[in-house]
């Protein structure tokens, strides 16, 4: 595999418009670490990659490639494809700069909470633009219309995030608690002031609104919501002219083909760069367009290396920086180049889930220790992975890696070990024999990945009474069935929306994952009365909603991560597989800063610089 | 009954085949596993932004007022906007903005067959078990057996790198330049300043060398079967009666093949080659997706695989209307070739 986008890009070219994707591909045959197993001795470099660029802006065009894209209003985009070209046409009030894990604030000149975090108040900047002559600098009432937008629009499909995540004040109407228009409690106190005010305390604020769907538009461009006719249609404004305040404006989408971006005026856009010209996006999804393309021909700056492709043997690591990432070099490819290359471990969770209901706990068990995370990383992703102990990912872990890498010692089922013997002794102290196995269907949506573990724990468990079924079903599909409680185990995965350890452990929140529900977080149906793990995790989940205070309640949602974390590995309702490392690389005249742990789909293109190509 | 009033029954006819097949669509996307609004949202979904989207859409009424609203909207051509592949754009819009990559490949995958296997075949059947024939016909079944995907990746990495494999023959610097193997950057250009009025010939030799190998994979099968079925009706016309009087009479070879045998022989492959227009809608999703086409086909797949209602079935509708039209033509052609043929004997 390749590096993350592309591998997500993967799942997104069978599934179509899915979300922040969740696949991992995998190629068969053991992957070779060498070179590798050294690193972590690597003493980190000094910090170098930030450096100022002089501002001056080449003729040069950053070429690209992407899958297909489904919108440009950034309230209706649910896909990482049109995630990639929003994030360069628009600017939130913060941004994780390059994809990192920590905020900055990029329209928002200052942000003022106050003590009970639920009064927000946010400046903004006096030299932001939108990136249309017809709309000039960026006041507090687009803020507000904005975000009205984000949660009153037909056309939203992240509501949610601003109505429930941030919670800002707001009414409802009817049985079906639906959002009353204009009841919003955000307001444009003068030109660059916005007040706005949070039904209950949040903690993760900045980063929240750092989230593409928090974009900021002119007030009035379209008339989706009352009180606006709209300056134009809704049509023009996702297809041609969606006005934003970020370094490009919209050139070209031609569905399905290509889309172009065109730079800002270096000395017009309010944040670095954009030092390119532009950026073009040829549009394809399959491994060996994509190859031919980006690597035989070289019509893009940076090479998509399918699997089939792929050589872990072609990686060679040449330090670490201050960020942990490794880099190093790739090559040499097809067309004689060796690229520079780095690895990136990613805020995301690969997992296989149980449904309580419908499985026994002794076969949940018997999985776990069967499941030899190493063995798959090792063997099935033929690339770098970090094995994962837990549902919170290392880097936003309370404590951070070390405590994440403490705590893993008390991982009950033995990681990284295959432990058929222990997994037969349950089975067998359960009633179970060769003779009479237990049947359990297992799903897996269409990864590679996914299908090799899955038949690798189909041979494993066969001995230890189990007979498990594997299902490949389309992911939709799959999705579907299990809000029913249809299935009996499936394989996902979680990549963050904000980083915090609140993102991923509300998957395992038991009263949210009752499949009963109209649309249940996770089809686990965990129940409180049944299973005193269950009600383990619902009390720590409640300590964390009652402790939202950025700073005091920190300690307090800290050990109710971790009680989360243990009742999920008394009951084996997610079985935590692997982190995801992407591996990234570009041609050697593309420069840039690396991409944090967010992911590269989230670093803006300002900050790249393409010089004299080979 | 005249040959008009044939015309008219077979449209009539055609009503009950586009309910059938709009219904079959409904049925498939809408009873079965898929579902839209899971396609959107992936795994990073919100219950509420879930249940929001599907009142918005209209996918909690019932099924049955879903139907009919469904036909109801499809009689009257109001298409709708597009739920998954690209949300909230016009069906229509969608579908003209990629409909044209699709009829240019396949304009060009139904010429090429047309103008190399439909010869190659005559001759091959005027001159049979002669060593052209031998040639003709084992290339045309080597032809008619190499699969799509094979051919196709074959062509793209064959062509990416021709100075290596063809001893120096560089594909890319051939004719006219295109760094671009695959995709149709060019006829974009092409077709766009078309549109605005402008005809730039270079442009359209870049857009043709660049479908070219498209086209070549998606008529290669059909190129087969031209050959081989002319190759065969042009024997059999061969040795029938009236070529063997025309001969006695001393009818010159040239106007023998051209006036007596050609247009009888054309019969047996009116159905092959109109047959073939299913190309030029569909074109092939394998092809599109492998050349970076992404035209109808790619669009066609993807819109049934998500569950994107307002597109798989405006164009399983336009689909089927051209099918039905197609065939009436077909029908329509006959009457040109063959005279004898007629609607009146009833």
């Amino acid at each position: 595999m390749t590096d993350n986008d592309t591998t997500r890009r993967r799942f997104l070219q069978a599934t179509g418009g899915a979300a922040t994707a969740v696949a991992l591909a995998g190629c068969s045959g053991g992957g070779d670490d060498e070179g590798q197993d050294d690193t972590d001795t690597l003493t980190p470099e000094e910090e170098t990659e930030r450096t100022t660029r002089e501002q001056e802006q080449t003729d040069k065009t950053y070429r690209r490639h992407n899958s297909t894209m489904t919108t440009l209003d950034p309230i209706a985009s649910t896909d990482e494809a049109s995630g990639i070209v929003i994030i360069n046409l628009f600017d939130a009030l913060t941004n994780y700069p390059n994809g990192e894990t920590t905020t900055e604030n990029l329209l928002a000149e200052s942000m003022e909470v106050s003590d009970d975090v639920t009064e927000v108040t946010i400046n903004l900047r006096d030299d932001i633009t939108y990136n249309h002559d017809d709309y000039g600098d960026v006041t507090a009432g687009d803020v507000a219309y904005s975000f009205e937008r984000l949660a009153q629009s037909d056309n939203s499909r992240r509501a949610s995030f601003i109505l429930d995540f941030l919670g800002v004040a707001h009414e409802t109407e009817g049985e079906e608690d639906t959002y009353v228009p204009g009841s919003l409690d955000i307001e444009a106190s003068d030109e660059k002031t916005v007040e706005m005010t949070l039904e209950s305390p949040f903690h993760a604020i900045p980063e929240m609104i750092a989230y593409t769907s928090f974009s900021i538009i002119p007030e009035g461009i379209v008339g989706d919501i009352e009180g606006y006719d709209g300056d134009m249609s809704y049509e023009q404004f996702t297809q041609e002219t969606p006005v934003g305040a970020g370094p490009f404006s919209l050139e070209t989408w031609n569905s399905g083909s290509e889309c172009e971006v065109s730079a800002r005026p270096i000395d017009e856009y309010h944040g670095e760069g954009p030092y390119v010209s532009g950026v073009h996006w040829m549009i394809a999804e399959e491994d060996n367009a994509l190859y031919t393309y980006t690597v035989l021909n070289e019509n893009a700056d940076v090479p998509y290396i399918p699997n089939s492709q792929y050589d872990a043997n072609k990686v060679s690591i040449e330090g670490k920086d201050s960020m942990g990432r490794k880099y190093g070099t790739y090559g040499p490819l097809e067309n004689d180049k060796t690229v520079p290359y780095y690895q990136v471990e990613e805020v995301g969770v690969y997992y296989f889930a149980f449904n309580q209901a419908n499985t026994e706990p002794a076969v949940r068990k018997a999985f776990a220790h069967a499941m030899n995370q190493q063995q798959m990383i090792d063997e099935v992703l033929n690339g770098p992975g970090t094995t994962a102990s837990h549902i919170t990912p290392p880097a936003i872990y309370p404590g951070g890696k070390e405590a994440y890498l403490d705590h893993e010692g008390d991982y009950p089922y033995g990681l990284d070990e295959t432990r058929i013997g222990k997994a037969t002794e349950i089975m067998e102290d359960a009633g179970y024999s060769s003779d009479d196995p237990y049947e359990l269907e297992l799903t897996i949506y269409e990864s590679e990945l996914f299908a090799e573990i899955a038949n690798i724990l189909r041979d494993q468990l066969a001995s230890a009474h189990v007979d498990v079924q594997i299902q490949q079903t389309q992911f939709s599909t799959m999705l579907s069935r299990g809000r029913k409680g249809n299935l009996d185990a499936y394989s996902l995965g979680w990549i963050m929306d904000y980083p915090a350890p609140d993102n991923f452990l509300q998957l395992l929140n038991p009263p949210q994952t009752d499949t009963s529900l109209d649309a249940p977080i996770s089809y686990v149906d965990w129940d409180p009365d049944e299973s005193e793990a269950a009600q383990k995790a619902t009390d720590a989940w409640e300590k964390i909603q009652s402790n939202p205070a950025p700073e005091e309640g920190q300690d307090a949602r800290n050990e109710g991560y971790v009680s989360m974390e243990e009742a999920n590995w008394e009951d084996v309702v997610f079985l935590p597989l692997l982190h995801n490392v992407a591996e990234n690389m570009h041609y050697s005249w593309v420069e840039k800063p690396r991409a944090g742990a967010a992911g590269r789909s989230r670093q803006k293109k300002n900050v790249v610089y393409v010089g004299e190509r080979d | 009954m005249s040959r008009w009033s044939y015309f008219a029954k077979r449209l009539v006819l055609s009503i009950p085949v586009i309910l059938f097949g709009t219904t079959v669509t409904f049925i498939a996307i809408r009873m079965g596993p898929i579902d839209p609004v899971s396609a959107v949202f992936g795994t990073q979904a919100n219950p509420d932004d879930m249940e929001r989207m599907r009142r918005q859409l209209g996918l909690n009424q019932p099924l049955w007022q879903q139907y009919f609203d469904f036909l109801w909207d499809m009689v009257t051509f109001d298409l709708g906007q597009s739920w998954v592949v690209e949300t909230n754009t016009d069906t229509i819009e969608l579908i003209k903005s990629r409909a044209p990559r699709t009829v240019w490949m396949g304009f060009w995958a139904i010429l090429i067959p047309l103008f190399i296997g439909i010869p190659l075949g005559f001759y091959a059947g005027l001159n049979p078990n002669t060593a052209g024939d031998y040639f003709a016909s084992f290339g045309g079944i080597v032809w008619r057996a190499m699969p799509n995907f094979w051919l196709a990746v074959i062509l793209l990495v064959g062509l990416s790198r021709s100075e290596d494999i063809l001893f120096g023959f560089s594909w890319k610097t051939f004719l006219v330049d295109t760094p671009q193997v695959i995709g149709t950057k060019y006829f974009h250009t092409a077709w766009t300043n078309l549109q605005a009025g402008q005809i730039q010939p270079m442009e359209w030799a870049r857009a043709t060398k660049q479908i070219l190998p498209a086209a070549v994979v998606l008529g290669s099968a059909s190129m087969g079967n031209e050959m081989r079925i002319s190759r065969t009706a042009m024997l059999e016309t061969k040795h029938s009666n009236y070529v063997e009087m025309a001969k006695a009479k001393g009818v010159s070879g040239r106007s023998l093949v051209w006036k007596h045998m050609f247009r009888n022989a054309l019969i047996p492959l009116v159905p092959v080659i109109t047959g073939e227009a299913g190309l030029l809608l569909g074109g092939s999703v394998l092809v599109e997706t492998v050349m970076a086409i992404n035209g109808i086909g790619k669009l066609f797949f993807d819109a049934l695989t998500e569950g994107d209602m307002p597109v798989a079935g405006a164009l399983m509708f336009i689909f089927i209307l051209l099918l039905v039209f197609i065939n009436i033509m077909q029908d329509f052609l006959y009457t040109i070739i063959d005279p004898r043929v007629g609607y009146e004997g009833e």
